[in-house]
Parts: structure tokens; C-alpha cells; sequence
């Protein structure tokens, strides 16, 4: 039963990005980072939506130890429908720290982007805490697989 | 249109507090009838003569804001801040005004949600000339919760000198444009917290919804605005509260701060215009390693410390402990650790990520750390650094030296010392600009200047199992010392010293220092004198208000004016009230074969 609340909850936040993100111009902010090699890469993704709705202001592929994050990609107007891209390439480390620990405050900023409720969140936390090896599945992944992983452990 | 001038003309609107709050003017001349827009960007300026005329400049936006004129780049898109005034100041139809068109305003801010405006003040960063006050920024929180994705506003100079002195002093004289920019506040929170290893305080400003958007709407209005940055008045501290006062005009913050304005001054003026509403704090991870380390025994913090240095064989744990608990405590530990030493550039990139995935792995399959009951998080007995001592001192006197009475006289107007109260200040710090002593001789009837600094920073700062900092010191300024047998003379100084630091009990701070002195003054033979040094302290919080320090110094002068000099000092300090404390020096020193003992009693005051 949690489980399907869970997949429920995960599916609607996808139906909630891929609208608000549509409305950007996907080739607006190339010079920033990646974002058309990151969807070519993610092409058998489910992820597909989301990212083609997301990616326009990524900031690379980031990986781990990237400290000083969005070198170039300072125009506040262009946050408003990248967020959780930008925020899990930005905030990798942190983020993966927080998983491993089932709690932190940049886990809960990915919660809040990823809209899964507050009732929902322990359960989330606590199984993407026991996925870590699914999620961050080498020392050389990249945000895009991420969030890709992410999803599909929340699925699961 | 000609009605709308003749009303502002005749309301006088460009006298407005608001106006003035809009454009930064200031008055200035002789007799302060000229007013001046410490703005310095031309762009800025709708009138050509716009920076020194807030009537002509009043003048030309509202005619701008009836030009046909649309887009981006219109007066009506740029300036929304000072629309929204003159909208009401005016009574302006707006049915009657060209219909504005503003796609970048509307995407950024239109529609959008703030919630609350945060001032952040990460403090001082000693190894950093330029952080040495701290800083101070804007956070604005939009609809999101999490405060991480909230807007940092920050003003800061667009220097690209990397060479100390020359940014220093590009820095002091304005010889650098500062801008405006806003980022996510988790940059911020990595570049301070986890880069610089600075804590974080964030003072909720009780503004109203309203209140903060008309700040937002005169950030739009700064954007990519420049104005000369200096680093003592007009730096990022003092341009922030500009945006506090085009939230709300009736407030005067900038005016107190026209000579200098050191970043927690200005919180604690803001707090006394009634602005703040609530503090939280967000410890550096060198904190929050110092804090977890505490809860770790001694052979698990060495299998977390070898794991963080990266050292072969070292990427997973040997648990010697069965305990679930421990075992969480040691690995949460050697993240920090492996962060830290990653950030300082101590392990190379490659086997940071390895271990780094590795570690919190091990992590993951710990599962959720047992609840700890009844702890808040942001009770970390941290001192609010508003709450701290006053940053200029006052004191006056009395003494002997020589056996010879004196008054002495004493001013600081910045910062703070090794034996003023560390709350809210770095701890073994010290930094001093232009603190003068001037002693009236009574039997003598002389009045003599005893020392005065240019500049003095100390950073003491203590080594232990992990964090191995240098301590340093550059002292330079003038000094009324012995230049011969008997007589006393005013030579110039410059002491700079390395060496290290340990902590000494509870509340103490011991250290040693290697040193050179460079002293120059018409009295000494060859008018110079230089030489190697040492030094060493013990720095301690004896009880409640007590602290003292206890040090003595050898120099030996081998160039110009050849002898050694010897001196002593037991300083203490009493903390009689919040800004009030009691000095009892006792020093000698041995030099030319004479001695000078001292004794001194001196009432200070901060303000």
C-alpha cells in the first residue's frame, strides 16, 4: 500500500513538472552546460519529459566534488522551471550525503522539488536511504543519472 | 503629463524620503545643501545631471515612464521600484499611460511569492584579509520551503587581483565597481559553510510581504548598477542596507554609517530599528567537525581520520565497535573529515570520490540514526555575534612607569582584541585599526603619544588531532619604548611572527611565535633597528568575566642599533557589564641594561 501511494505521489510529480516546465525555450541557455547531450544520453530514460522540460538551464553533467558549482550560469530569471536539475547538479555531495544519512536539508529541498508530500517523506527518505548503492551507483555518476535513479528506486 | 510634473513640483516630491531612499542620495557640500546619488553608474540616471538633481531626475522618469517607449529596456521595465512609488505618490491613472511590456521583470519576479527577507552574516575568516569582518547579504524566501533554493542577494566588488596588497588597496580606495548579483542560496551556503569555513548567522527581518517586494523591486532596479566599492564605508554592508530602506523609506540606516561600516555594526543597527525577528545559525563544517569529533572515541577517529586522508587500504571501515550508534558517529565523522580535507585541497579529486562513495555507502546501510530526544539543533551554544562587544573602545587610566605616574588615554574604533570578550568575535583573534594611547606624565607635565597601531591582527588559532593551522601576526605602527639606558623615545614598528597554537585546559589558549621587529626612529643608534624574535602565551578565561593573558617576548636587534630587549606582561581584564571592563596590566621589560616596570589601571567602554 505505501508503495503504491508512494509510486502515485512520485507520478504526479512527474505530470506536475513536464507542465510547468514546457513552456521554456529548451535551447534558451545552452551555453551553460550540457543540456542536449544530457538528452540525447537520457533517451531511454523515463525520464525523458521531465529532463526535455528541465534541462534547458542545466549546468553539466556534474559530478562529485564540484564545489563551486554554476560557474556562467548566474541569470536568476532562467531558476524558475530548472530547479531540480540545477539544484541536484549544483548540490551532488550534499545531496548524496543526505541520502546516505535519510536526512539533511538538501534531501528535503528535493523532496519539496520533487513535490512528494510531507506525509510521504520519511518513507522516501528511508528507501532511498537503503537504494544509496542504486542512486549514486559510481564515483564518476552524473546529476542527470541522478535523478533518473531516484525516480526509478521511488518507483521500485 | 504636465499636470503629473506640475503636482510632483508641487508636492515637492523629489524632497521625498523615498525618493531619496530610491536613488541613494546623500546630502553633501559644505553646509550639506547639495545632494548626491552614491550611485555611480550613469545608467542609472534617467536626467544627465540625474546623480546630483533629484528634481530634474524626478522629472525626466516620469516623462520616461509616459514614453512611448516599451520592452526590457524601458524606464517603466527598469525602474518598477520607483513606479510603484510615484503610482501612488501621483495618483496616476495607469489606463492613461502607454501599456508596459516587461518579459524578463515578468518572468524573474511577476507573480512570484516572497515570503521573507533574511540578513546573513557569515562571520570573519581569518586566514582571509578581505572577510576579515565578516560579510553581510540578503536572503529572500520565495514559495519554496526549503530556504536552500531561496534568492541570495549580495553586493560585492568585481576584483580579479589576486595579489594581496594590490587588492587591499584598489579595495580602500575605490578603485573597484561593485555590483549587485543574485544566486541560489546554496551556492552561498557552499561557499561559506563548506569552502571558507565560516558560520552562518541569518537574522529574520520583520518586514512585511509588501515591504519586500518593493526590496525586490529595487534589486531589479541595481541590476548590473555599479557604484565605486570601498572597503571601509561604502562595501557590501553598507549597500545592503539601502535595500532595507527602499523596503521601507522612513528608515535611516545608511546616514550612521557614513565614515565606515563594519558588517556586525550594521546588524546590530538594524536590530535596533526593531527589524529583527528571529536568528538561526548554520555552523561551517569545521564546526560541525569539531562538534561530531567530540562524540567520537579516540581509535574510531583515527580509522575516520585515515579514511579522510585517502590512505591506501584505508577506503572502507575495520569496525572495531558492534554498535550501530558508533558506527553511525564514526562514519558521519570521516564524511566531514573526507569533505574538508577535499575542499582544502588536501586528497586529489579521484580519490576523494572513491572514498567519498564509499563511505556513504557504508552509510546508507547503517540506516536512520536513533533519535536523539530533546535536542535542538540550533542550540550549539554558539553567541550571537550581534550580541558581542561593541567594536570601538574608549578607556582612561592610571599608572606607573618607571615609578613615574601617568593617566592614559585610549581609543579603538575597530575591532576587537585577544582580551576582549570572544562572544560573537572569533576566538584568539585579534583585529585593531588605528587604536591610539596617549599618556599625560604628571611629574613631568608631558604629554606623550604611548602607541598607536595602524593595523594589528593576531590569529591564534588552536591545532589538534585534525585542523593544523598556522598562527600569525603583523603588528606595525608607533611605539614609545626604550631607545637607551634611561631615556624613552617614539620609534616606528613593524613586527610580523608565525608560529603555533594549542589549547590549554578548558578555556585556554597557549602559543608560540618566531618574529621579526623593524624599528626605526631618530633616537636609536643608526636611526634603525631589526632583529629576530619569539614570543609565547597563555591566553585564558579564568572565571566569568576574567580573562587574561600572560606572554613574554624576547627580541634580539642585530642590524642598526644592536641589544636585546626583554619583556614580560600580565594582562587582565574584568568584564564589569555588557560594554564596560576594568584593565590590570602588570609588564617589564629589559632592554640597555635597564629595566621599565609598569602598572596600569584603565576603565574601557565599548560603543
Amino acid at each position: 500500500m505505501k508503495r503504491l501511494v508512494l509510486s502515485f505521489i512520485t507520478v504526479l510529480a512527474l505530470l506536475g513538472f513536464t507542465t510547468a516546465g514546457f513552456a521554456e525555450n529548451i535551447h534558451e541557455n545552452v551555453g551553460c552546460g550540457l543540456g542536449t547531450m544530457l538528452l540525447e544520453k537520457s533517451k531511454d530514460s523515463i525520464l525523458i519529459e521531465i529532463l526535455a522540460a528541465t534541462t534547458n538551464a542545466t549546468l553539466g553533467n556534474q559530478t562529485f566534488g564540484i564545489s563551486s558549482g554554476t560557474l556562467g550560469c548566474r541569470q536568476p530569471a532562467r531558476w524558475a522551471s530548472n530547479e531540480l536539475n540545477q539544484f541536484v547538479a549544483a548540490n551532488m555531495d550534499s545531496l548524496a550525503k543526505d541520502i546516505a544519512a535519510g536526512k539533511g536539508e538538501s534531501l528535503d529541498t528535493l523532496a519539496e522539488l520533487m513535490k512528494i508530500p510531507s506525509g510521504g517523506r520519511a518513507a522516501f527518505y528511508s528507501k532511498l536511504q537503503a537504494n544509496f548503492a542504486k542512486i549514486f551507483t559510481s564515483e564518476n555518476v552524473q546529476s542527470a543519472d541522478v535523478i533518473d535513479n531516484i525516480v526509478s528506486v521511488a518507483l521500485s | 503629463m504636465d499636470g503629473l510634473l506640475a503636482r510632483a513640483r508641487q508636492k515637492e516630491l523629489y524632497r521625498d524620503r523615498t525618493w531619496e531612499a530610491l536613488l541613494h542620495y546623500k546630502k553633501r557640500g559644505l553646509f550639506l545643501t547639495g545632494m548626491h546619488s552614491l550611485v555611480d553608474d550613469p545608467k542609472f540616471f534617467l536626467a544627465p545631471d540625474g546623480r546630483d538633481n533629484p528634481e530634474s531626475e524626478l522629472e525626466a522618469t516620469i516623462r520616461a515612464f509616459f514614453s512611448p517607449e516599451t520592452g526590457d529596456g524601458s524606464a517603466r521595465c527598469r525602474f518598477p521600484a520607483r513606479y510603484d512609488w510615484l503610482k501612488t505618490a501621483l495618483r496616476i491613472d495607469e489606463s492613461r499611460l502607454p501599456g508596459a511590456y516587461c518579459p524578463a521583470f515578468e518572468k524573474a519576479i511577476g507573480g512570484k511569492e516572497f515570503r521573507r527577507a533574511v540578513l546573513v552574516f557569515p562571520t570573519a575568516h581569518m586566514n582571509s584579509p578581505a572577510s576579515m569582518f565578516g560579510h553581510t547579504l540578503i536572503r529572500i524566501d520565495t514559495g519554496y520551503r526549503s530556504k536552500l533554493l531561496s534568492y541570495a542577494v549580495n553586493y560585492s566588488a568585481n576584483a580579479t587581483d589576486t595579489n594581496g596588497l594590490l587588492f587591499a588597496f584598489k579595495g580602500l580606495f575605490g578603485f573597484y565597481k561593485g555590483y549587485f548579483s543574485i544566486l541560489p542560496y546554496y551556492e552561498k551556503v557552499k561557499e561559506y559553510n563548506n569552502m571558507d569555513q565560516r558560520d552562518m548567522w541569518e537574522y529574520n527581518l520583520d518586514l512585511t510581504p509588501e515591504e519586500i517586494r518593493r526590496m525586490v523591486l529595487h534589486i531589479w532596479e541595481l541590476q548590473g548598477i555599479y557604484s565605486y566599492y570601498y572597503f571601509l564605508d561604502e562595501n557590501c554592508s553598507y549597500n545592503l542596507l539601502f535595500l532595507l530602506e527602499a523596503a521601507r523609506p522612513p528608515l535611516d540606516l545608511t546616514d550612521r554609517f557614513r565614515l565606515s561600516a563594519i558588517p556586525v555594526d550594521t546588524i546590530k543597527a538594524v536590530g535596533e530599528a526593531g527589524l529583527i525577528s528571529g536568528v538561526e545559525y548554520r555552523p561551517s563544517q569545521a564546526t560541525v567537525i569539531r562538534e561530531k569529533a567530540a562524540l567520537v572515541n579516540g581509535p574510531d577517529r583515527a580509522e575516520a581520520l585515515a579514511i579522510s586522508e585517502g590512505k591506501t587500504g584505508a577506503d572502507t571501515f575495520n569496525w572495531r565497535t558492534e554498535s550501530r550508534n558508533e558506527r553511525i558517529l564514526t562514519d558521519d565523522l570521516a564524511i566531514e573529515l573526507l569533505q574538508y580535507n577535499f575542499s582544502k585541497g588536501k586528497i586529489p579529486k579521484t580519490k576523494y570520490k572513491k572514498a567519498f562513495l564509499s563511505v556513504l555507502e557504508a552509510r546508507g546501510k547503517l540506516g536512520a540514526e536513533p533519535s536523539m530526544d530533546g535536542e535542538d539543533p540550533n542550540d550549539t551554544g554558539a553567541e550571537r555575534p550581534d550580541r558581542g562587544h561593541g567594536s570601538r573602545r574608549a578607556g582612561i587610566g592610571f599608572g606607573f612607569r618607571r615609578g613615574a605616574p601617568f593617566i592614559e588615554m585610549s581609543y579603538r574604533p575597530a575591532y576587537h582584541d585577544l582580551l576582549d570578550p570572544s562572544q560573537g568575535y572569533v576566538s584568539g583573534s585579534q583585529i585593531e585599526f588605528l587604536s591610539i594611547s596617549a599618556r599625560y606624565y604628571i611629574r613631568e607635565n608631558r604629554l606623550r603619544l604611548s602607541r598607536m597601531n595602524f593595523i594589528s591582527i593576531v590569529s591564534l588559532a588552536p591545532r589538534d588531532w585534525f585542523f593544523k593551522p598556522v598562527s600569525w601576526k603583523i603588528d606595525t605602527g608607533l611605539l614609545e619604548k626604550a631607545v637607551s639606558a634611561d631615556r624613552d623615545s617614539t620609534v616606528f614598528f613593524l613586527n610580523p611572527g608565525g608560529g603555533f597554537a594549542w589549547n590549554a585546559g578548558n578555556n585556554g589558549l597557549f602559543y608560540a611565535l618566531l618574529e621579526t621587529d623593524v624599528n626605526a626612529g631618530d633616537r636609536l643608534r643608526d636611526k634603525y633597528a631589526i632583529g629576530p624574535g619569539a614570543s609565547a602565551g597563555i591566553i585564558a578565561s579564568v572565571a566569568g568575566g576574567w580573562k587574561t593573558h600572560t606572554c613574554g617576548r624576547w627580541t634580539q636587534y642585530v642590524a642598526g642599533d644592536r641589544h636585546t630587549e626583554l619583556s614580560l606582561e600580565s594582562a587582565h581584564r574584568f568584564r564589569l557589564g555588557p560594554e564596560e571592563a576594568l584593565d590590570l596590566i602588570f609588564s617589564g621589560s629589559w632592554a640597555y641594561g635597564s629595566s621599565r616596570p609598569e602598572a596600569i589601571m584603565k576603565l574601557n567602554r565599548y560603543f
